[in-house]
């Protein structure tokens, strides 16, 4: 078991870390405050290949093996202070990406996945409803096959990238004769079909700059051939696509919580009270030491998640795991940097008080905090 | 009946997903027809079958293909099986 990375892999973090840290962190905070999506940065991101980092590069992608595709994903949370367009990334490479890179057909593949790449097409899935949440196959909306096409009826909400997005894929019940895991199916509807209406964006706590809203299908057309998969495979297509969410969405979140870690321990050396460094104080070296423990904990779990898909392996416990573990530790970890900062941690201007504003959601996303034990527990037959 | 197919109609009858079912199980039983195993029990159903037979079955190949009757269930395990 070799825990150091190679050279290259090291190369490789160093410069996503720098591509981050010079591009895409202009006016964060005062973008946060308007709630302005930055599709410059989206498009920098394209142009240095995050987008189509696990496709295959017949199909404009960057063929990472998924354990380069954590060190680019950690080493762009490093560098990049922005976290909704983080959220807005791996809501685009988890929930659009995935699905057609590994259950689209060559043609579906030729048609999406190159602009999916390349930055002119935002995408995200479509699963949640009003209705559902964790209970996230109970749905009501559904598509009913009319001769070549299938007509789409019901809304989604919380769709991450929906006021932005150039593609969404929207998972609908097909079949009722069947229960939901032969009868889901997953279609790709372009914006500006016919029938398919975006909400306003929602305002949120935090994760301002990814934007997020409904949206509604009124009798929305779309060919036969925009389903993906078998008939019926919705629910393996939507499960295999939250495995690799779980196992990756909080990748840069890793990095995050390093850059936390150096912050911490650089103001815990020059700030001073009493005489003394403040991280002379037990009170705050406790707190930064567990802030380390957190991070390398956290690290382990990603890369072991990496390392298992990297096999082919079933990776349900080790993708759980990894988000519910880092999830955690990231909310903890913003809140121990706050804290080390006090007073001026909380002013708006030190992107503090952000950030710990992003974590937040992190334990409700790709499944809540609970919903990850529940999965654990399961895979352990309990 | 293969014992593969009876086994998994013996873990079906004692499922909660499946206990109120008052039907006859067999190789062409349709599981997923109205009233069949929800999401939750055919998760239960794959955790049953990768702990019993010591196979790994994938997020991917949870399909109708493989899933929609008992003896499609029992044909993915003997091919898992007969891989290694």
């Amino acid at each position: 078991m070799d825990f150091e990375w190679s050279d290259d892999q090291r190369n490789l973090y160093q410069a996503c870390a720098a591509f981050a840290r010079a591009q895409l962190n202009d006016d964060v905070v005062g973008r946060d405050r308007r709630h302005d999506f930055s599709r410059h940065a989206w498009e920098m991101c394209a142009k240095f290949g995050i987008q189509g980092l696990p496709v295959p590069a017949e199909f404009g992608g960057g063929d990472a093996d998924p354990v380069t595709l954590a060190i680019c994903l950690e080493a762009l949370g490093y560098g990049c202070k922005d976290g909704g367009l983080l959220f807005s990334l791996g809501a685009h490479l988890w929930s659009a990406v995935t699905p057609l890179w590994r259950f689209g057909t060559v043609e579906q593949k030729q048609r999406w996945l190159p602009g999916l790449c390349d930055g002119s097409l935002i995408g995200v899935g479509a699963m949640t409803e009003p209705g559902t949440g964790s209970d996230a196959f109970a749905m009501t909306t559904s598509a009913r096959l009319d001769g070549d096409h299938y007509v789409l009826h019901g809304g989604k909400t919380f769709i991450t990238n929906a006021p932005v997005a150039d593609l969404f894929l929207v998972f609908a019940t097909t079949a009722a004769t069947t229960t939901v895991v032969g009868g889901l199916g997953c279609f790709v509807v372009e914006r500006g079909t016919p029938g398919l209406t975006i909400g306003k964006p929602f305002r949120k706590m935090g994760l301002h700059t990814s934007p997020m809203s409904e949206i509604f299908l009124d009798n929305c057309v779309v060919d036969a051939d925009q389903m993906l998969g078998s008939p019926g495979a919705g629910m393996a297509i939507f499960n295999t696509s939250m495995d690799w969410e779980r196992s990756f969405i909080l990748a840069p979140a890793v990095g995050t919580m390093q850059r936390h870690f150096e912050q911490a321990v650089a103001y815990a050396k020059d700030r001073h009270q009493f005489g003394q460094p403040i991280g002379s104080y037990q009170a705050i070296s406790h707190r930064i030491v567990n802030m380390r423990l957190r991070l390398d904990a956290a690290r382990l779990l990603l890369y072991r998640a990496a390392e298992a898909k990297a096999r082919g392996r079933s990776t349900r416990i080790e993708s759980s795991a990894a988000k519910l573990f880092i999830s955690e530790a990231l909310v903890a970890s913003s809140h121990d940097l706050l804290h080390i900062h006090g007073a001026y941690g909380y002013m708006e201007e030190s992107g503090i008080e952000r950030e710990l504003r992003d974590a937040i959601a992190s334990t409700f996303y790709s499944g809540t905090s609970d919903i990850q034990r529940n999965i654990i527990a399961s895979r352990l037959g309990l | 009946m293969t014992d593969i197919s009876a086994d998994i109609a013996v873990f079906l009858k004692d499922s909660p997903s499946w206990a109120d079912r008052d039907v006859h199980i067999d190789s062409s039983t349709e599981l997923l027809q109205h009233g069949g195993l929800d999401s939750l029990g055919v998760l239960e159903l794959v955790t049953y079958l990768e702990q019993t037979y010591n196979v790994e079955i994938l997020d991917e190949e949870v399909v109708p293909e493989n899933f929609g009757r008992l003896g499609d269930v029992a044909d993915l395990v003997r091919r898992k099986l007969a891989t290694g």
